[in-house]
């Protein structure tokens, strides 16, 4: 077949000249450039810095398709499908029929407890809940016509971190780690914080595992697993990694063409440097008093939005935030207003930090949970206890910086919210708009796995170009 | 090395970089730029963005199913899904002329009013509006921004290309090269790679020194470190007779049972083993596979046996239809049933097919579910040929649905010998059982009393609801106050019956009928359809309804509530007869067949799985924990008899039809019959005879005609001999997969291994006694030119250098440390999570749905997927596990403190020893030197003394000396017995601290010695993780 062949010889000829790079000849680059190990970004030393000079490295940052808008993502994953109705999507017409059955949804309708008001000049409409975080209305972006495939939730947060509800497929930040690489300097390029992201939702399934997500620890302990070694104090440690360093060497004699034999031993200088990184990233007490004072230290959401904007300064490329506990099945008034209070303050916090260290722009901030909730009560649901049903077929998304058009409602849900009606967007179009965002194409960032180019939006997504700024 | 072949990989798979090419932007740069009267080339973004939202979603949604690659159809030879497609048009001309609506052919056939040409869409007319969008579109221009498709070749064409491609070519013994000036060998792999290094003007490395060798071997082997003495042994006959030498290692290694373990591993990837099925369709049950071991277990039986591989292919696809000599072999087509059930039905139907074919075919066969193969020679047929394979085997015990998951399905291969162990099973599984009925009956049984009770409540609610046949609406169910589940069961139960005559129910069928506000007017007229029709439904029933003079439907249901209350009236009194035997059943028939609505399993009011979850929901943690234990005890007990993880044809079997799109609601009439994939079968494949077709299916692939079966399974065996495959993809030997370089070398050793009795074990020592296998990897007489020729060492000019993957590290860790624990076999131990776990690590319990973050940092493949080839990388955090992580501290710790350890004399000697311990060899006096710098430098200056302690002692010595010259001066006594009194107050001071200090350091780790940081300096070394 012709053009494969073609396509063969093409990538014979590129990996030659791609790795013809010997061993004297990187040694030579570091050397001509002026640069000792420690001048280069720490980055592109972090894993195998040999590899990484010839251009291939697995992590080594890399170009998109087209200029980006956004350079790095972080995620609020308001896990348990936080209700749309009460949040984003203002529904006077189901305020009005509150009480009143609802045949097909087989129901009571549920107006929603809370008042929605324009805020900004641009008068986007938002819930009361939203009292600081309104304040940066103008910049922030509300897509109400969400849908997803599957009202359960296992199935819809994988279609929201995988874009396939059931099979193991690699997560969104391990698609955009392997189309970017990494900028952190000893940082993992890819974070989950908090509970819940572990596993599929984080998973780089069949891209190499080099892109996984890896899960730091905000509120106690060890920030990542083997971080600190309790038998060994750290100047004693240092002197072991010296020893270990001059062992290396004198091994080296024996295989002086190995490439990776030098990357190995870079890579115990970089683990050594990481033990103290990736507390320190965490160490929120050295932030100034006014950030603190912003952010409340006492919950633990905002002590990971917090965490997460240091990780996002330092390079790391995309963060998820976990944030459980928004499936209101019961006692919706009361629980959102203590969980939105939480979410209002980190948020408003996170985007005035943002601005302030003029990351928002070039930071994609993405509020969004696996689906919506019901117009109508939950059944069984009364007073004080009522609560909302899981809904995939309307619900909406809040986005901010990073190319994101503010001030602005995207689509919309039907007169009772229940849904989406108008300009419908479904989780894949939200992952073909964020990979746009982040540079790509995404129907040209693919893998070639299994006898076939995979990609994030397998064979669906569309661009949503009226949210782009 | 390794890695190499790693970035090879990730280029081949990036579509990411610029040098990397997708197949599309390759066709594309062959293809000259778009024409510049294409009229697509100065679009205005509005014409861009209403072709986006206003034509294109039309396209999909009306004309794509039958004129689109996607769909797999081009009607009229006409496909809509570029503009390519419609400009070109199909068997009538070009579908649309841009600018020319009137004219263009597709606005003629979407009017419907044009006699010359079909109506479309055939089967519903375009609205107005949408015609008009499609008018107004062609009239503009018709942009089109669609990313023309790559020209897919047709399949006959790819079966045309695929008689000419290289992996399809019989297989033929190559002559053997002869000698030249680069080998003498008489090893005919030597002289395969000879002639091509000749070629080159390059040459062999010199043989790898013994020491080096034998290591390799037993990595390669073994996945552990030789001994010292081993070393020592090897060398000396190695200087003896290397050849000799070589050969007994290599016999002696493959007779060794580490060896199983080592290559069942390597089969692991590919066979994506996991202990849990996973998927959400399990989610909230128990999906462990406690019997996923068993098909290990086969797998480091087979090795150590050196089963023939086409037994071995045999079995794992179709061993229950074999006559085994091991019973215990029936576990062989775990290779089936361990994969993950994730997704839908038909997704794992096509796991499972595309498992298959990469595994032993090297076939990428999945991607023709939803239309034919884009690139290689599977037609869309094919794989609904095998479909009705799969679909007609049962995985046994992994049924998703079930909530206890029932691996009693699964066939005792193994009974606990030990009697003991035997009987706590037991008494544990009916302790377990009684556990949790005694819990569910608490909760069950009143409300089955309360719900039969209820039964005139649920007949009158189905009576007002049931008259427009769609069951019941939400608003019945809320209205009723009634149990959802149990109001659902009668429903069915009345629907079921609609569809077949049941005596009892049919007059409710009948008259539920009638529209309430003509029931009386109708009522005559239903009862003579009832008593004319050919099935008589049960008279006394209906005389006793005709005779209550019904005036609504709700008046039947009392008739039937009456019967009901009879029946269960007349069965109480029965039970409650003191007997010997318990009643089966009422005398009077009708009230029998009332009562078994009532009381059957199955029936609406008596238990089933499903109402018993409804009733304890899904937050009853009590019972969710009864029912773990439960499954503990009867699959996990060490004294359960151990099951085969198997699978067994389906009671039905049957062909499949093609699902249009892999849609399984457009399937096609005709069937496929089950049958091999055609590339392969011959021009008319035979359809399957045996069963399901497991057993065709297998013989069709050992067949030694088969082209593609030893040539993948012999590339696989050369990628774990040198760090790289000859063929570089190992499950993908299809068209876009081009000939390797050592393609005369590939087929030669695919024949000789079949010619070998498709030996494993004659093809390893084929391989390592060679000269190429030998020769070193870090020496060679021009090492800078052939570097230069082939850095990629696709020639093979070298041995490549290879890091230990995690396992053989794990293990080597534990071997040197000599806290390894040998056992063969058995349950899966929790590896992962238990750093005090002394096992192989091919005996990790692996749960694929959540994986172990070691295992991906040291690049373990995710095993919900079958994986050929494993990624190498360098990363910190594989570092941070060797400092850090207590598996690593623990083991150091153990040698450091063993007896041996401790018995040696306590100098440089001890660094001599570890030495040989773990790296098998003689430290250097400067590597010695090195590792002393961490040992406590020896103190010899006087022990710290605190300062007062010192004044004190002066002061009385001072005073004593004043004391014996004046005994008799009182105030010098004094003044003496003062001074002893504050030394005694400082000395339980000082105790005291000390005591502090000690129940200040309990708790925190005792601090690591000089020996624990040299022994863990040795296994961090890349000396310790590299094979030369």
């Amino acid at each position: 077949m012709q053009p494969t062949q073609h396509q063969g010889r093409v990538l014979r000829d590129t990996k030659l000249c791609n790795s013809q790079m010997t061993l004297a000849s990187r040694r030579d680059f570091l050397t001509r450039s002026g640069l000792g190990i420690g001048g280069l970004s720490l980055a592109y030393l972090l894993q195998s810095p040999s590899q990484l000079l010839a251009g291939d490295h697995p992590l080594a940052p890399k170009a998109a398709h087209f200029t980006p808008k956004a350079k790095r993502v972080i995620h609020v994953f308001l896990s348990g499908g936080p209700s749309h109705l009460d949040l984003f999507d203002p529904k006077p017409e189901l305020v009005k029929h509150d009480g009143k059955p609802h045949e097909e949804m087989r129901g009571v309708l549920f107006g929603s407890p809370f008042k929605f008001k324009p805020y900004g000049d641009s008068g986007l409409e938002l819930s009361e809940l939203w009292e600081r975080t309104s304040v940066h209305a103008d910049d922030l972006c509300v897509i109400r016509s969400m849908k997803t495939d599957v009202p359960a939730h296992q199935a819809a947060s994988r279609m929201l971190a995988t874009g396939h509800s059931q099979l193991s497929r690699p997560s969104y930040g391990s698609w955009i780690t392997y189309g970017l690489g990494s900028e952190a300097d000893d940082l993992p390029a890819f974070v989950v914080l908090g509970r819940g992201g572990q596993g599929q939702l984080s998973s780089s399934s069949f891209l190499p595992p080099v892109y996984q997500g890896t899960t730091l620890n905000v509120d106690r302990g060890d920030v990542m697993a083997d971080l600190r070694n309790p038998m060994i104090s750290a100047p004693d440690q240092k002197h072991q990694l010296d020893v270990l360093a001059s062992l290396n060497q004198e091994f080296l004699k024996k295989a002086p063409h190995e490439a990776e034999l030098e990357a190995r031993i870079q890579s115990f200088e970089l683990a050594y440097q990481m033990q103290s990184a990736a507390p320190e990233a965490f160490d929120l007490d050295s932030e100034s008093a006014e950030t603190l004072k912003m952010y409340d230290l006492e919950d633990s959401l905002s002590r990971s939005m917090l965490a997460a904007r240091r990780l996002l300064q330092r390079g790391v490329r995309v963060v998820q935030v976990f944030d459980g506990g928004w499936d209101h099945h019961q006692g919706l008034e009361t629980r959102m207003r203590a969980k939105a209070g939480s979410l209002d303050r980190g948020l408003a916090a996170l985007l005035h930090d943002l601005k302030a260290n003029g990351m928002l722009e070039d930071t994609l901030v993405i509020v969004a949970g696996e689906f919506g909730r019901t117009p109508v009560r939950q059944a069984g649901s009364v007073g004080e206890g009522m609560g909302r049903d899981h809904n995939h077929r309307g619900f909406s998304v809040m986005l901010a910086g990073g190319g994101i058009r503010g001030g602005y409602a995207h689509g919309s849900t039907d007169d009772f919210g229940r849904s989406a009606v108008d300009r419908e967007v479904h989780v894949h179009d939200l992952h073909a708009t964020m990979l746009h965002l982040l540079g790509f194409d995404h129907q040209k960032l693919t893998y070639h796995f299994s006898g076939r180019d995979y990609r994030l939006t397998d064979i669906h997504g569309r661009l949503v170009k009226e949210i782009l700024a | 090395m390794n890695l190499n072949k790693t970035f090879i990989t990730l280029l081949r798979n990036c579509g990411i970089l610029g040098f990397a090419l997708t197949c599309d932007t390759v066709l594309h740069a062959q293809e000259p730029s778009p024409k510049p009267d294409t009229p697509s080339a100065n679009a205005s973004p509005e014409d861009v963005e209403f072709f986006e939202a206003e034509v294109l979603p039309l396209l999909q949604k009306k004309c794509y199913s039958c004129h689109s690659h996607d769909a797999g159809k081009s009607k009229g030879g006409l496909v809509v899904d570029s503009q390519t497609g419609l400009l070109t048009g199909g068997e009538s001309g070009a579908a649309i002329d841009p600018g020319k609506a009137d004219s263009s052919l597709l606005i003629r056939a979407i009017r419907w009013d044009d006699n010359e040409v079909s109506p479309m869409p055939p089967e519903e007319q375009l609205s107005a509006a949408e015609v008009e969008i499609f008018t107004r579109w062609i009239n503009r221009g018709a942009v089109d921004s669609r990313q023309p498709t790559a020209a897919i070749a047709p399949m006959q064409e790819i079966q045309e290309q695929a008689k000419t491609h290289w992996s399809f070519q019989p297989l033929q013994k190559p002559a053997v090269p002869a000698a030249n000036q680069v080998t003498k060998s008489n090893n005919a792999l030597d002289r395969f790679i000879g002639e091509k290094l000749a070629a080159q003007q390059l040459l062999f490395a010199p043989q790898a020194d013994a020491a080096t060798l034998i290591r390799r071997a037993y990595f390669d082997l073994v996945g552990l470190p030789p001994s010292v003495d081993d070393v020592k042994r090897f060398e000396k006959a190695f200087d003896e007779n290397p050849e000799k030498a070589m050969q007994e290692l290599v016999d002696q290694l493959l007779e060794s049972p580490q060896y199983g373990e080592r290559w069942a591993r390597h089969w692991m990837d590919v066979a994506r083993y996991s202990d849990v099925s996973g998927g959400l369709r399990n989610q909230g049950r128990d999906d462990r596979l406690p019997f996923a071991f068993t098909y290990r277990d086969y797998l480091i039986r087979a090795f150590n046996s050196d089963k023939p591989y086409n037994r071995f292919v045999m079995e794992q696809i179709a061993a229950d239809q074999l006559s085994l000599d091991d019973k215990r072999d029936l576990a062989a087509t775990g290779f089936l049933a361990i994969g993950s059930v994730a997704g839908t039905e038909e997704e794992r139907i096509a796991e499972r097919i595309d498992t298959v074919m990469q595994t032993f075919q090297g076939l990428t066969v999945g991607c023709a579910r939803c239309h034919d193969h884009k690139f290689d020679p599977i037609p869309t047929e094919d794989y609904y040929a095998l479909r009705g394979v799969i679909a007609s085997t049962t995985e046994l015990g992994t049924g998703p649905r079930a909530e206890r998951v029932d691996h009693e399905l699964c066939p005792i291969i193994e009974e606990c010998s030990d009697p003991e162990l035997r009987k706590a099973y037991e008494e544990d599984v009916a302790k377990a059982e009684k556990e949790l009925r005694d819990y569910e009956d608490k909760v069950w049984l009143p409300k089955e009393e309360k719900w039969r009770k209820e039964t005139p409540q649920y007949l009158d609610v189905l009576a007002m609801t049931q008259k427009e046949r769609g069951g019941l609406s939400a608003t019945d169910y809320a209205r009723s106050r009634l149990d959802r589940s149990v109001l659902g069961a009668w429903s069915q139960l009345l629907q079921r019956a609609g569809r077949r005559f049941d005596p009892i129910l049919e007059p409710w069928i009948a008259f539920s009928r009638l529209p309430a506000e003509r029931f009386e007017e109708q009522f005559q007229r239903t009862l003579g359809k009832l008593n004319d029709g050919a099935k008589q439904p049960n008279a006394e029933l209906l005389k006793t309804i005709v005779d209550s003079q019904p005036k609504s439907m709700r008046d039947v249901a009392k008739v039937y509530s009456d019967y009901f209350a009879k029946a269960d009236a007349a069965w109480q009194a029965e039970l409650s007869k003191e007997t010997d035997k318990t009643p089966k059943e009422l005398s009077d028939p009708t009230l029998e067949a009332f009562r078994k609505i009532l009381y059957q399993p199955g029936m609406p009011p008596a238990r089933a799985e499903n109402k018993v979850r409804d009733a304890f929901g899904n937050n009853d943690r009590k019972r969710s924990d009864l029912v773990k234990k439960l499954q503990d005890a009867k699959f996990h007990h060490p004294g359960a008899p151990i099951r085969a993880l198997s699978v067994a044809d389906s009671d039905t079997i049957a062909d499949s039809p093609v699902f249009v799109r892999g849609e399984p609601d457009q399937a096609t009439k005709e069937r496929v019959p089950r049958r091999f994939v055609a590339i392969l079968a011959g021009a008319q494949p035979q359809p399957f005879k045996n069963g399901s077709g497991r057993l065709d299916w297998a013989e069709a692939m050992v067949d030694p005609s088969n082209p593609l079966t030893a040539r993948v399974i012999v590339n696989r065996v050369w990628q774990y001999h040198f760090g790289k495959p000859l063929v570089g993809s190992t499950g993908d030997f299809g068209l876009q997969t081009p000939q390797p370089v050592q393609a005369p070398l590939l087929d030669w050793l695919a024949v000789t291994f079949m010619e070998d009795g498709w030996s494993i074990k004659q093809l390893h020592r084929r391989i390592m006694l060679s000269q190429v296998w030998q020769q070193s990897s870090t020496e060679h007489p021009t090492f800078a030119t052939a570097m230069d020729k082939d850095p990629e060492n696709t020639l093979l000019w070298r041995q490549n250098v290879r890091r230990m993957e995690f396992e053989p590290l794990r293990d080597s860790i534990l071997a040197v440390t000599g806290n390894l624990d040998k056992t063969i076999a058995g349950r899966s131990v929790p590896l992962y999570s238990d750093a005090n776990v002394n096992r192989r690590t091919v005996y990790a319990l692996v749960d694929r749905t959540n994986i172990p973050t070691v295992m991906s940092t040291f690049d373990v493949p995710n095993p919900n997927l079958t994986q050929g080839e494993r990624f190498v990388s360098t990363v910190s955090p594989q570092a941070l596990f060797l400092m850090n992580n207590s598996f690593v501290l623990n083991n150091v710790r153990k040698l450091a403190r063993s007896e041996e350890f401790k018995s040696l004399p306590e100098d440089s000697s001890r660094i001599q020893w570890l030495y040989r311990r773990i790296l098998q060899r003689d430290a250097s006096s400067h590597e010695t030197e090195l590792l002393s710098r961490l040992l406590p430098v020896p103190k010899n200056e006087p022990a710290v003394i605190d300062p007062r302690e010192a004044e004190l002692a002066a002061q009385i010595q001072a005073a004593d000396e004043a004391y014996q010259a004046n005994p008799d001066n009182k105030a010098a006594k004094r003044r003496l017995e003062q001074l002893r009194k504050a030394e005694k107050a400082l000395l339980v001071a000082k105790e005291r601290k000390q005591k502090q200090a000690k129940e200040r350091a309990r708790g925190v780790s005792e601090p690591a010695d000089g020996w624990e940081k040299i022994i863990q300096t040795i296994l961090m070394s890349n000396e310790f993780v590299y094979v030369l």
